[in-house]
């Protein structure tokens, strides 16, 4: 099968999704989508079932904290960004999905993409963005007792004082209690 | 032995010396390598640069035949309670090298995960600056163990002390 050419791509996916898509635009090739977090779901199940689209592969989840960018694009606060590659058609196609900062949850592609367990709790554990209906959602990089998201924007690059308030990272002490 | 009674005090002191020179001339270290300096603590140890020459070629993996922590990178707090375990599994007498910038100060790593220092919860013995150091540092620390050793006195080494 040949190249999808990213204007075929993106009139498969206007056509099947309609109004969902809010944003779009191509940068060096590489077609991005902008939607709501709560039409995540949607979309992936387009993108991974459909037989003209079929993108097998996921290729990243990430976050991004867009606090203080003086963009109209940036609908929410936060955005969890998905990359796709089709092996068949050789493109790929970036999603990014708005979630706002009051409830900073989308749902998980888990059950459409298995590769998106540990990448999902990255972001989770970096940005403190929930993923709905994850199986085994929790921190992935830092204790499992750190109190902050690392990754937000208004956290500072030294941290709260986590790296000297060292004791409460003593895990023996549990293991020996019990 | 029951000796130190017979002769006045005068053993303690030769007997100190004995004790100090069996331990200082074989130090068994147990490497806590994690990131670039451990690949100079590697060089230390080959044939070029040697450290058998010291009495301290003989690596242990398990920290209960050791008596020298080697600790060399960047510590995160995540890791800094499997350090502090494997330094309390040593057995007494026990000493620490913290080699190079990170594992001394944080080193440029001045955030929110890294340890700066770990002499905030482990007790240093000798301080290697260098990012990382050359085996030279490395070799010349040990010698500064060396000599802590020998000026040592048993009764300072007794555990819970």
């Amino acid at each position: 099968m040949s190249r999808l050419e990213n204007e075929k791509l993106l009139s498969l996916l206007q056509e099947m999704m309609g109004d969902l898509i809010v944003n779009h635009h191509d940068f060096r090739g590489l077609l991005s989508v902008d939607i709501h977090g709560k039409d995540i779901l949607t979309l992936v199940s387009c993108i991974h079932q459909d037989s003209r689209l079929n993108f097998p592969l996921l290729v990243d989840v990430s976050g991004v904290d867009y606090l203080e960018y003086d963009d109209e694009a940036c609908l929410e606060r936060f955005a969890v960004i998905y990359i796709f590659y089709s092996i068949v058609h050789d493109c790929r196609i970036k999603i990014r999905a708005f979630v706002p900062e009051s409830d900073p949850a989308i749902h998980s592609i888990y059950n459409e993409y298995k590769g998106a367990d540990f990448t999902e709790r990255e972001v989770y554990d970096m940005f403190g963005i929930r993923f709905i209906d994850h199986p085994n959602l929790k921190r992935i990089l830092m204790p499992e007792d750190y109190g902050s998201n690392p990754l937000r924007k208004d956290y500072p690059l030294k941290g709260l004082g986590e790296r000297s308030q060292f004791p409460k990272y003593n895990i023996y002490n549990k293991i020996e209690n019990d | 032995m029951g000796l130190e009674s017979k002769m006045g005090g005068i053993i303690t002191t030769q007997l100190d010396k004995v004790v100090n020179w069996a331990r200082k001339n074989s130090l068994w270290p147990m490497p806590f390598g994690v990131a670039c300096c451990a690949i100079e603590m590697m060089a230390t140890l080959c044939s070029r640069y040697d450290m058998s020459r010291f009495g301290a070629e003989v690596i242990r993996f398990s920290p209960r035949q050791s008596d020298l922590l080697l600790v060399s990178g960047r510590i995160s707090i995540k890791m800094m309670p499997v350090l502090t375990r494997i330094y309390e599994q040593m057995p007494e007498p026990k000493w620490v090298i913290s080699m190079g910038a990170c594992c001394s100060s944080g080193g440029v790593f001045d955030t929110y995960t890294l340890i700066q220092g770990i002499d905030q919860f482990l007790p240093v013995d000798v301080y290697i600056p260098g990012c990382p150091p050359r085996p030279e540092a490395l070799l010349d620390a040990l010698m500064f163990i060396q000599k802590k050793i020998s000026t040592e006195r048993i009764q300072d080494r007794i555990h819970g002390n």
